[in-house]
């Protein structure tokens, strides 16, 4: 009878593995993309720079950068992805919605000055980053990438990739309906 | 032989990965090693030495310039992980997150160990049946 009992346990075992094996697997689906990136630089402040502008060539570091919300885009004209958000980062401009200031990021100026000119310019600033050492240093992936940035100069959200209306709807602007009441 | 000879020499001379030039062996050595060590993080499944990517130019830059600064290789790796989070470490750290990740290898082994001693003393049990009934038979004197 026990020896009976044994070797269904022994069928079952399979089974069971299957059924860990299923558990984790869900686990790791639910997660999805947000845990593929981890943010790692978020509530962690802007990290110091120091560089020129693109459109005048002035001296701009993080200081100029920080006293209201910045929308932080990493951009740059070789970047094909960079125009599927150009619309939106135009409109939240245009509407006064937030500051934008852009990081060119591995480019060259005189493409990257074209491409604003024929695309139109949403940038308040354009900060170069032509060795791509600022952006390193904010842990950026690649282009495009977005951060929202407090007055504080902390850095509260944080989209890989394009910057998608629903990623803005979602995850920005209730963050920052919520913080401008409170200043 | 004499081409051979001097490209080799030249070869050893410079001392370079990609461009980047060492003063010591060591030195190339350890940057040749971390750059394996990290994972390139737009791509995925390749490591920092192994990609093409702008982001993994970028942070072999990086690497290379923290090694000239006299930084440690664990100060390397927080350097990144700061900025990157544990993706970018192809080896784990152990955290509250990743303990199961540890800990399952060695929880399987030990159940492995466990398994294979009961099938043995079962056998050990057997056998010890089959000769207890050869003494039975033999005492008895039935065949």
């Amino acid at each position: 009878m026990e020896r009976r009992l044994k070797t269904r346990l022994l069928l079952v075992t399979p089974l069971i593995g299957f059924g860990i094996l299923v558990f984790f697997l869900g686990i790791g689906f639910r997660l999805g993309e947000h845990n593929v990136h981890p943010s790692a630089m978020l509530n962690d402040p802007f990290p110091e720079f120091s560089s020129m502008s693109l459109l005048d060539d002035e001296p701009i570091t993080r200081e100029d950068l920080i006293g209201t919300f910045r929308l932080v885009n990493v951009w740059a004209s070789w970047c094909t992805a960079c125009i599927e958000e150009h619309d939106l980062l135009l409109e939240l401009a245009r509407s006064g919605t937030i500051s934008i200031i852009g990081i060119n990021y591995r480019d060259q100026a005189e493409e990257a000055k074209t491409w604003l000119y024929e695309r139109g310019n949403p940038y308040e600033t354009v900060v170069v980053d032509a060795k791509g050492e600022i952006c390193v240093d904010l842990g950026v992936y690649g282009a495009p990438e977005s951060f929202l940035v407090d007055p504080e100069g902390i850095i509260r959200a944080k989209q890989v990739g394009v910057l998608t209306r629903t990623a803005w709807m979602e995850e920005f602007q209730p963050w920052l309906e919520a913080q401008v009441e409170q200043y | 032989m004499l081409l051979i000879f001097i490209v080799s020499f030249t070869f050893s001379m410079t001392q370079s990965i990609d461009g980047f030039v060492f003063e010591h062996e060591s030195e190339r050595k350890r940057f040749g090693r971390l750059i394996e060590e990290f994972r390139c993080p737009q791509c995925v499944n390749t490591n920092l030495a192994g990609s093409d990517a702008p982001i993994a130019q970028d942070l072999r830059k990086t690497v290379f310039s923290l090694i000239q600064d006299g930084k440690s290789d664990q100060e390397i790796r927080d350097y990144l992980r700061e900025r990157y989070g544990d993706f970018i470490l192809f080896k784990p750290r152990f955290t509250p997150g990743t303990w199961a990740l540890w800990g399952t290898p060695i929880v399987l082994l030990l159940l492995a160990t466990w398994f294979l001693m009961g099938i043995r003393e079962k056998r050990n049990a057997i056998t010890l049946d089959l000769n207890d009934m050869q003494r039975v038979k033999e005492i008895s004197g039935i065949h």
